[in-house]
């Protein structure tokens, strides 16, 4: 609580009002009734919870520095990542190549940047993907149940019962190799935990007693669901695709790994630690640096995620 | 009264949170003797449970601290005790049940095994002999067909049958002390009504010494011989129920009684309830942790922390200033 | 007076299904079998029994938040069970429902604010000031509306949950356990506020409770309940002076009073066992199989009725209906 008014409250007035006993002291979650006014909106608490959590705070500094680093890539590499210089090739870091130079002469450190910017995109993009086909799959079938809950819950187990690696490597195979097919088959084949996750959380909520109360008023099938189930259940599924962006980005530097991601050329972090694993025990800079990469964006966005499951449960304050 | 069995004595049990220290059990004193049933009575949070599980051993600590106090069982301290020592008093000779006792029966072993399990952890008894004294118990305590509901699992019992299981169990090893901390709030009257009918059966037979904690006054009316009001983890009064109920000298228990709805008389008007609700144990107000809510209450009230003293005789104790003005108001129960 | 709800025969059977793949119903949880009572405008009828026993079923028939399996509800002469759905709409209006869970009933994500708000808006209804007024008269205050359910206290927030039940002004308010989450000097306050609250409006209510105290204090009618069916209903003190159904008698004597002499000097009425599973209820009398009078009291011969006939809920001359053969009026308090 940062705003403490040491007002008490008005003395009650009426019978009535002097049951309430709205002065004096309350219980322990009653706190902030003792401590005065508050007129904050329900994004300005979430945001004051995140704010408190520490990690989540390095967190969304580590984020956001992998950001700044895809959007200002041309600012801060300090070459063009693709530029070959032979007569440099596999230097040790230095003050003239801070993560060294590959085989080709290439500058590492300015690859890493530019590396940032596949992980960003692929990693966002595909986890909206999986949330715009989780999210309307989950829904219509925690809502609408009967036999569309049936029908999506199998495919779902489907999906779920395919290893994502695995899955995207048959993906890609089909439509080659590049950004789209990675993010594609990486979405489809993260929907599936994000559906089970709403769909359960929608059964357990439209059972819940303000979820009758609601009824009991009057309330329409519409309103139930924006107002009432989906604020409620949704929690868990954005902290879910929040640490699910991390999930992404291991997979897609995975898949370049393995060679079935991005096309070889391209700046990606997979690939640079694909290609200085040949270098293992001797040059070790070269898988070292892109890793630490990974690790770091993927830290920050669990942070983060953290973070938000906190921001998001209303009976933390 | 015959010489106590089991006292405490000034126990303060606080919490140690990240939004402070929680004074669950803040000074509280009170002892049972043999054969006699000690009603604790308080709303939610005045820190009934803590005190019965402090003399379990079964508070977490930390966040728990024992600031002070001792509990003696037959002359010897608990608190100070070795761990060995303890063990052997504690399920043995003083043992507990609880409100809900699916938290108490593990779920995936048959009732029987489980009470033969407790029998065997402290007598040395084979096994056999352990599983047949456990069906025994099982019929002692009402449960028909013991043989047979023995060898089945918790979930496969009623909640009056459960808590019938649990005091099988907690009598498994004839305790001298029995700790019952809301035993028949979950269950239905009727049901109520039954397990009351047996604990009162089991403590004639073995002069056993009961705590019964409640929120219920009512039960406390009907089965305890004295009673300890609690408010915010400290005793508000102590005494023989009939001191407590129809010369009352605190005005929380005073009030109490007439915030109560009575099913044994015609209406007569609106109830009169206590003004506001009880504090956070965080924030206890100064002074007289009533003074919020107390229609007694003066700037003495406010200031100093009442001593809990004799009022009526030696055996009836009140911590209030002015509590000589609270007998001047009829008591509802006298009626 | 009039009767401002008319329930008829009302029957609410859960079906329990089974398969994997293709469901089929294996028996039914027979919650509510067949009931009927009357509200008249102004009243306060108080259904009781034990756990399970369907109060809480019955209530939502009642509204209509559950469709009954058969029977009707009339609500001001209109038969509330053939409303469609914009008119039911209408009716959610009059008649409205306080839950026994302050902590469940109340919207975690939504400001007091907007709880209050909610019943104006889905109906279109003017709501400036309204959320103040409201709060002004459960006995809190207008600061209060910023906050969210889990900044207050039990009470306060049953409160708030009783100020969203008469946003609307409605003729009905059904209470399913209103106080039993609360503690004692608390259950005292709501009470108090659920009676002024009476006066003032012209409320009628429909009061769900197995606490006997608070319903011979706030009640004006009983209906005790027994394994989805009514054993006996009379007026309040009718019933607790002349209980004539044995459950009834045995309920009434099983709950405890403040008072250690009369205590002492009760008589208590134990029925063995537990109450049977509502999928499979004993023929003839439910009660049958705990009925004390049916186990030391009645020869062969009568016990055959029991067992075979289901008694009837009439008036066998104790001046209220009950539904035993062999009811007969007992003192008990
Ligand atoms: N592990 C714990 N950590 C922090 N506080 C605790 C803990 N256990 C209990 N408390 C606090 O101690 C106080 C007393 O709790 P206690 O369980 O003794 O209350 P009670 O009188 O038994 O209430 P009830 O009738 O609800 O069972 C409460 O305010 C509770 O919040
Ligand atoms: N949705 C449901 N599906 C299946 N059975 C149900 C459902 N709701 C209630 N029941 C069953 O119907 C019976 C009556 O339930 P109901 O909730 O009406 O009882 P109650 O009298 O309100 O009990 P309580 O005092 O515990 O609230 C119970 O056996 C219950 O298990
Ligand atoms: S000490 Fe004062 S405030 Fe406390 S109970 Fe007695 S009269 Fe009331
Ligand atoms: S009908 Fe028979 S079994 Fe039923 S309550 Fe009456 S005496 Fe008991
Ligand atoms: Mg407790
Ligand atoms: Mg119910």
């Amino acid at each position: 609580m940062t705003e403490v008014a040491p007002t008490q409250s008005p003395a009650p007035a009426g019978e009535i009002t002097l049951e309430a006993g709205a002065g004096g002291f309350g219980n322990v979650e009653n706190e902030a009734t003792v401590l005065g006014i508050r007129q904050q909106t329900q994004f300005g608490d979430v945001r004051r919870r995140f704010f408190r959590h520490k990690l989540a705070v390095v967190g969304l500094v580590m984020v956001g520095l992998v950001f700044l680093a895809a959007i200002a890539s041309p600012v801060i590499a300090t070459r063009p990542p693709k530029a070959q210089d032979l007569t440099n090739t596999l230097q040790e870091p230095s003050s003239a190549h801070w993560f060294g130079t590959d085989e080709l002469g290439r500058d590492q450190f300015s690859r890493v940047i530019y590396g940032s910017r596949i992980a960003v995109t692929v990693g966002l993009a595909s986890i909206i993907l999986a949330l715009v086909i989780g999210v309307t799959l989950g829904a219509v079938s925690g809502y609408l149940g009967r036999g569309w809950d049936a029908v999506i819950m199998r495919t779902a187990d489907v999906f779920f019962a395919f290893p994502l690696i695995i899955g995207a490597i048959v993906v890609i195979l089909v439509m080659g190799r590049g950004v789209t097919p990675v993010v594609i088959s990486l979405g489809i084949f993260s929907w599936a935990t994000i559906a089970r996750l709403l769909r359960s959380s929608i059964l357990s909520i439209r059972e819940a007693e303000y979820v009758e109360a609601a009824r009991s008023l009057g309330a329409g099938k519409w309103r139930i669901v924006t107002r009432h189930v989906l604020p409620n259940s949704m929690a868990p599924v954005l902290v879910y695709a929040m640490v699910s962006v991390a999930t992404a980005i291991v997979a897609e530097a995975a898949l370049s790994y393995l060679g079935a991601g991005v096309q070889p050329d391209v700046p990606d972090w997979g690939n640079m630690i694909s290609a200085g694993q040949k270098f293992f025990g001797f040059k070790d800079y070269l898988w070292f640096f892109p890793s630490m990469a990974v690790v770091f964006t993927v830290l920050g966005f669990i942070f983060v995620g953290d973070g938000l499951r906190d921001a998001l449960d209303p009976r933390l304050r | 009264m015959t010489e106590p069995l089991l006292s405490v004595e000034d126990l303060r049990v606080h919490f140690h949170t990240d939004a402070g220290v929680v004074k669950a059990v803040d000074g509280v004193s009170w002892s049972v003797a043999p054969g006699e049933t000690l009603g604790i009575v308080g709303e939610s949070g005045s820190g009934k449970s803590v005190s019965a599980l402090a003399v379990m051993g079964l508070v977490p600590v930390p966040p728990a601290r024992y600031e002070s106090g001792r509990i003696l069982f037959k002359g010897r301290d608990l608190i100070a005790a070795d761990e060995k020592e303890r063990r052997a008093i504690r399920g043995k000779e003083i043992s507990m049940i609880f409100q809900d006792p699916l938290t108490a029966l593990n779920p995936v072993f048959r009732v029987g095994h489980q009470i033969a399990e407790v029998i065997q952890a402290h007598e040395k008894i084979g096994r056999i002999p352990a599983r047949a004294k456990a069906v025994e118990l099982l019929g002692e305590v009402g449960i028909p067909n013991p043989r047979q509901r023995a060898r089945e699992y918790p979930h496969q019992f009623s909640g009056g049958m459960r808590q019938r299981a649990m005091i099988a169990m907690a009598l498994a090893l004839d305790p001298l002390v029995l700790l019952a901390d809301e035993p028949t709030t979950a269950l239905d009257v009727t049901v109520q009504a039954q397990i009351m009918d047996l604990l009162i059966r089991l403590q004639a037979d073995r002069g056993t010494a009961i705590v019964l904690i409640t929120h219920d006054l009512g039960l406390v009316a009907g089965h305890a011989d004295r009673v300890l009001v609690m408010y915010a983890g400290k005793v508000a009064e102590l005494g023989t129920i009939d001191d407590v109920y129809y010369r009352p000298r605190h005005p929380y228990t005073l009030g109490l009684l007439n915030s109560l709805a009575r099913m044994d008389q015609r209406r007569t008007d609106r109830l009169r309830p206590i003004i506001g609700q009880p504090p956070s144990l965080i924030r206890v107000p100064p002074g007289c942790a009533f003074h919020p809510r107390c229609p007694f209450a003066t700037d003495v009230c406010r200031r100093d922390v009442p001593a809990l003293e004799p009022k009526d005789g030696p055996d009836h104790l009140a911590a209030c200033h002015h509590a000589d003005q609270v007998e001047l108001q009829q008591s509802p129960a006298a009626s | 007076m009039t009767a401002l709800v008319e329930v008829e025969n009302l029957v609410k059977h859960y079906p329990i299904r089974s398969g994997i793949v293709f469901k089929h119903d294996v028996g039914a949880v027979k919650a509510v079998d067949g009931i009927s009572f009357e509200l008249a405008a102004g009243e306060t009828f108080a259904i009781v029994g034990e756990s399970g026993c369907g109060k809480s079923t019955t209530a939502r028939c009642v509204l209509r938040l559950i469709e009954p399996t058969s029977g009707t509800v009339r609500f001001d002469g209109e038969d509330i069970t053939a409303a469609g759905t914009a008119r039911l709409r209408e009716l959610r209006r009059e008649m409205q429902m306080i839950f026994q869970d302050p902590f469940a009933s109340l919207n975690p994500r939504m400001t007091v604010r907007g709880i209050l708000r909610e019943p104006f808006r889905i109906h279109g209804l003017e709501e400036d000031g309204k959320v103040e007024d409201l709060l002004e008269m459960v006995g809190l205050l207008p600061e209060h509306a910023s906050r969210y359910p889990h900044e207050f206290s039990g009470g306060q927030r049953q409160r708030v949950g009783i100020a969203r039940a008469i946003a609307l002004n409605p003729k009905l308010i059904v209470c399913d356990e209103p106080v039993s989450a609360l503690d004692v000097s608390i259950r005292a306050q709501v009470l108090n506020l659920l009676e002024d609250l009476q006066k003032q409006l012209g409320l009628t209510y429909l009061f769900i409770a197995h606490d006997l105290s608070v319903v011979r204090h706030i009640a004006n009618r009983v209906a005790v309940m027994y394994l989805g069916t009514m054993v006996e209903t009379a007026a309040t003190d009718d019933l607790f002076e002349r209980p004539s159904h044995p459950y009834t008698q045995a309920l009434i004597s099983a709950v405890p009073v403040p008072d250690p002499n009369r205590e002492r000097s009760r008589r208590r009425i134990l029925v063995s066992g537990d109450v049977p599973s509502p999928v499979n209820p004993p023929s003839g009398c439910r009660f049958r199989t705990r009925c004390p009078k049916f186990a030391n009291e009645l020869s062969e011969a009568e016990r055959q009725r029991c067992v075979d006939e289901p008694p009837a809920l009439v008036d066998r001359g104790e001046g209220h209906p009950t539904a035993c053969h062999y009811s007969e009026a007992r003192t008990l308090v």
